[in-house]
């Protein structure tokens, strides 16, 4: 009889346990939570788990909070909890997914927010946070379906629409980017905010049409004013931005200001003088992480790579989670040929932002100079190409790294894309002819050979290797008229040069 | 083993070049006892060379005092051996700066300065010599490598200008020089030939060098490896010229078209296809390159078809040769490495100053890397290396010297189970040395093909015995020795694992 009762209690229990929230209550938490008053918005949670402990919603509340204060860890537990008791709760897929990014299980996290997306395929703030970190995770190819449907679920997202636009330009699809940019309000902010994405994304050209379409309706912001002044410094016209950036004033000369000036002073290979301009908005904004970043690029790009090392190890100290820092840090010590230290920089900056495609390529320029470990080059190769697919340095060297250790299969796949590509045909026709070459196809080999040369390749062993295949051949009068061709053009001190100059030409910020 | 010597490099805070070179090595029986001794190159000029005899393969007792061996003066640098005026005794010179020596055995356990009368002093910064007879005459000629234009008063600062940061430079801030051949005037003197021969190229940078018929036309060519500076090839054309092929044939530079960093090198057959390659040890992210002669004027780059080119990548090779180290009938490859710039850890992470010995396998079809004891492969900052069996137990050994460290003498103890025969060549109508005779072997399915060569690789002299690893078979079923006199002696059913003293018969026997 005691034992009947026992259980009823128990059983009575266990129903308040897992009693529903009310609705109204608990969007009273989330507000309380969203402005910020955390200590309100902990009683009521903890209220509701008193009574009952086992409520999914108020563990996800619960989970929403402690991500909001920043206990990432405390939220992936209250937030796995609820998914125990409920394995379907959107928002606790959604804390539990966000919190696994911001600790840096990305792929845990992308996992999670798949299968919210596929349970819930009407959940558009699922659909947004996918589509970004799939951005942020250097997936922009995955990326442009999520953002896609986000948009097809709030068609009036216009800051989703700048991301889409983003991760279109990183695969290539300009004229599609076009349209979708076509659909932005025209708002100052929001043009501000795609104006910095097509910087980033380095589409130049479009941020000065866009911004002088701009000017001619309405006065440009500092911010625009700078940004056109940065995409004309990148489109050559040097004197043109100059002027632009002298028109702003105080206080609007931020450190964007500084960035863009500084960078007009590199294309007039003012080195010092843009070292000046950094080192003065540092002492503005000392805590400006894109500064220290700046500063270690134009010293790198001087030459001075040990001072490079010293500026990004200053900004460090003040933001010791900034992926561009790492970034600078890895490319300094790269130039140094401190390959380790240069690695373990690089890898850093590549956790906290794995959409840098080019540290994924100095990495890999980096694995494959200082360890030959081909696994670690190859898969920095593959997702440097992944988050740049229209990078043709990358597929460049890609290509040469695949010849240079006689993978000709997929040397061959690599060169074949290159030589489509206007000013890469080179590199291309070189690999398919060192491979053609490699299988006794020497009819092959030379006429690629040929017309790698014919198409002046960068690389001056196209002319070299061709030298050696009329050789084999025994024409000897044209193998020496290419040798000649050969002397005169390069020497080994150049060709060092070159692969350092690699560097510089990355040297950007 | 008694071979007890410590280089000293004078290693200085003006981060004098000079002082990161190291100097060499050599094998030679000079009492004709039958045993190799040896001899080690000092550094600075106080340190001066040592000569070490061999007691019966037991152990080694410095002999140099009584040698009469002094090289005042000079920064020691590479030895080559051969006997230069054909009277049974091996004959020394030795390379430096800024001038070299040239010593006349004299068969009784004494050397004689003869060069001021031979005239081979050569000055500025020799390395590595080779003796050869390019013209056939039956008298060893002299080719001196020199390295760059160089005054130590006048080094440049390298490095960056920060407390312990200055470094050791590399040769692009120096000029070039060119080697001197010096053709030997029937054991009494010499004359530079270096402009008749056509050998003059002032842009030179070499440090090693390396003699073979490449082309089997029965005149030795010569190999130059230069550093940052295209190789060398010069192919005698037999009226006492040379003309350089290198870059027609292949061998001047990287598969990219770069000149490399070249150091030691070897010229040996390792395919036993009957034409020599070339070995080549370079700077670290270079590799080493490993040139196969395709029998008919060209060489390709195979170092990256094996773990010969991805092993050496990362370090700054220098001594180097193709050896049939476990006399299984293929020449396997054995290179010494260490960097040049000793605070090199300042600047690179990933790079030591001291680098460990590699030894790779011949397995037919590529080169497998060996992991050699600790004992031995324990990293060093190894410049020469000089191979030879010096107890004569049919396995190649290994003489290191190190820049500003102890020399080494790895005996090699591999399995005995191979059988082998070594050939000392006496000759009589061609130089006494033999050098420069083609051996060809045939032992079952087995097709070997020899040189007898007066070393050098990187600043060493080498067993001028010829080996030859016979792996199972118990004897070889014919020899052909072409001597460079032109004389083709056959021998037939020679037994194994024997030191056969071959003399060049007087009478031109027809195969």
């Amino acid at each position: 009889m005691r034992r009947q009762a026992a259980l009823a209690v128990a059983f009575w229990l266990g129903v308040l346990a897992i009693r529903a929230w009310p609705q109204e209550e608990l969007e009273t938490a989330y507000d309380l939570i969203r402005r910020g008053e955390f200590t309100s918005a902990e009683q009521m949670i903890s209220a509701r788990l008193k009574a009952a402990p086992l409520n999914a919603d108020a563990l996800a509340a619960k989970g929403f909070l402690l991500a909001q204060q920043g206990n990432h860890t405390g939220a992936i537990g209250a937030a796995r909890k609820a998914l125990s008791l409920q394995p379907a709760h959107a928002f606790a897929h959604t804390i539990l997914a966000l919190s696994l990014l911001a600790t840096g299980q990305r792929d845990e996290g992308i996992r999670e927010l798949e299968t919210l997306t596929r349970a819930h395929a009407d959940n558009a703030g699922g659909w947004r946070n996918l589509g970004l970190a799939y951005l942020q995770a250097g997936l922009p190819d995955k990326a442009v379906p999520a953002l896609r449907k986000r948009l097809e679920l709030v068609p009036d997202d216009d800051l989703v629409r700048i991301d889409f636009t983003s991760a279109l330009i990183r695969l290539g699809r300009h004229r599609e980017a076009r349209q979708v940019m076509n659909q932005i309000s025209r708002d100052a902010e929001l043009e501000e905010k795609l104006c910095q994405a097509l910087l980033e994304a380095e589409w130049h050209p479009e941020v000065a049409l866009r911004l002088e379409a701009w000017r001619n309706r309405a006065p440009l912001t500092p911010a625009m004013t700078r940004q056109l002044a940065e995409a004309l410094a990148a489109s050559g016209s040097l004197a043109e931005s100059e002027r632009l950036l002298a028109g702003i004033r105080e206080p609007a000369r931020d450190a964007h200001y500084a960035l863009a000036a500084a960078w007009a002073q590199i294309l007039r290979e003012d080195l010092p003088g843009a070292v000046r301009t950094i080192q003065q908005a540092i002492r503005r904004e000392p805590a400006e992480a894109r500064l220290y970043h700046a500063l270690a690029m134009v010293l790198l790009r001087g030459g001075a790579a040990l001072d490079a090392v010293d500026a990004s190890e200053q900004g460090l100290a003040r933001q010791p989670d900034s992926a561009i820092l790492w970034f600078s840090l890895g490319m300094a010590n790269e130039y140094l040929e401190r390959h380790g230290e240069a690695q373990n920089a690089l890898l850093r900056s590549i956790e906290l932002d794995p959409s840098n495609g080019l540290g994924h390529y100095v990495l890999a320029l980096s694995y494959s100079i200082g360890s030959q470990e081909w696994a670690m080059v190859e898969a920095s190769y593959r997702a440097a190409m992944r988050a740049r697919p229209q990078d043709n340095l990358i597929l460049n060297n890609w290509a040469r790294e695949l010849a240079k250790r006689q993978k000709w299969d997929e040397a061959e796949a690599a060169a074949r894309e290159l030589i489509q590509r206007p000013g890469h045909e080179a590199t291309g026709h070189d690999v398919l002819a060192r491979a053609a070459a490699a299988r006794g196809k020497a009819d092959e080999a030379l006429r690629h050979f040929e017309m790698a040369v014919e198409a002046g390749s960068e690389d001056f062993g196209s002319a070299y290797r061709f030298a050696m295949e009329l050789m084999r051949r025994g024409e000897h009068d044209k193998a020496r008229e290419q040798l000649v061709k050969f002397r005169s053009s390069k020497t080994a001190a150049e060709e060092r040069e070159r692969e350092r100059a690699v560097l510089v030409r990355l040297a950007r910020f | 083993m008694g071979l007890r010597f410590t280089h000293v490099n004078g290693a200085s805070p003006n981060k004098r070049m000079i002082e990161t070179m190291g100097s060499g090595a050599g094998f030679l029986d000079y009492d004709n006892d039958g045993f190799l001794d040896a001899i080690v190159v000092g550094g600075v000029p106080e340190q001066g060379p040592r000569l070490f005899h061999n007691e019966g393969g037991k152990r080694f007792v410095d002999v140099t005092a009584a040698s009469g061996i002094r090289t005042p003066g000079i920064f020691g640098m590479g030895v080559a051996v051969a006997d230069f005026d054909n009277d049974d005794f091996p004959d020394l010179y030795l390379a430096g700066y800024p001038r070299n020596y040239l010593f006349r055995n004299s068969g009784s356990g004494r050397f004689r300065d003869v060069t001021a009368e031979a005239d081979v002093a050569a000055g500025g910064w020799s390395t590595s010599a080779v003796f050869f007879d390019y013209n056939g005459d039956g008298w060893l000629d002299l080719y001196v490598g020199r390295y760059v234009s160089y005054e130590p008063a006048r080094e440049p600062f390298c490095g960056i200008r920060k407390d312990g940061w200055r470094s050791y430079c590399l040769p692009d801030v120096f000029g070039g020089i060119s080697g001197v051949l010096y053709r030997n005037r029937r054991g009494r003197s010499f004359v530079d030939a270096t402009r008749e021969a056509r050998v003059a190229v002032p842009e030179a940078k070499t440090l090693g060098l390396a003699v073979s018929d490449y082309n089997r036309d029965g005149f030795p060519d010569l190999f130059v490896a230069n550093d940052r500076v295209r190789n060398f090839l010069f192919r005698n054309r037999g009226d006492g010229t040379f003309e350089d092929r290198a870059e027609l044939d292949g061998v001047a530079y990287s598969d990219d078209g770069a000149a490399r960093a070249g150091m030691g090198c070897d010229f040996a057959d390792f395919d036993n296809d009957g034409n020599a390659d070339v070995l080549v040890t370079n700077f670290e992210t270079e590799g080493a390159g490993l040139f196969r002669n395709d029998g008919r004027g060209s060489f390709t780059d195979v170092a990256n078809r094996s773990s010969l080119g991805r092993r050496s990548y990362l370090f700054v090779g220098f001594g180097a040769k193709l050896v049939d180290l476990d006399a299984d009938g293929r020449r396997d490859a054995f290179v010494v490495n260490g960097h040049v710039i000793d605070n090199i850890a300042l600047y690179k992470d990933s790079v030591a100053y001291r680098q460990p010995k590699l030894v790779f396998h011949n397995t037919g079809v590529g080169f497998d890397s060996i992991a050699l004891p600790e004992d031995v492969s324990a990293p060093s900052v190894a410049r020469a290396a000089a191979f030879g069996d010096f107890d004569n137990d049919g396995r190649i050994d290994v003489l290191i010297a190190n820049n500003g460290g102890p020399a080494e003498l790895l005996a090699n103890v591999s399995s005995p189970d191979n059988h082998w025969l070594i050939l000392k060549l006496v000759g009589t109508r061609s130089n006494r040395d033999g050098i420069g005779a083609r051996v060809e072997l045939r032992a079952g399915p087995l097709r070997q093909t020899h040189e007898a060569t007066a070393g050098s690789s990187y600043l060493s002299a080498n067993d001028p015995r010829v080996f030859c690893g016979l792996g199972p078979r118990r004897r070889a079923e014919r020899i052909d020795i072409h001597w460079p006199s032109g004389t083709i002696q056959t021998l037939e059913n020679v037994s194994a694992n024997q030191v056969l003293r071959v003399v060049e018969p007087h009478e031109v026997k027809q195969p």
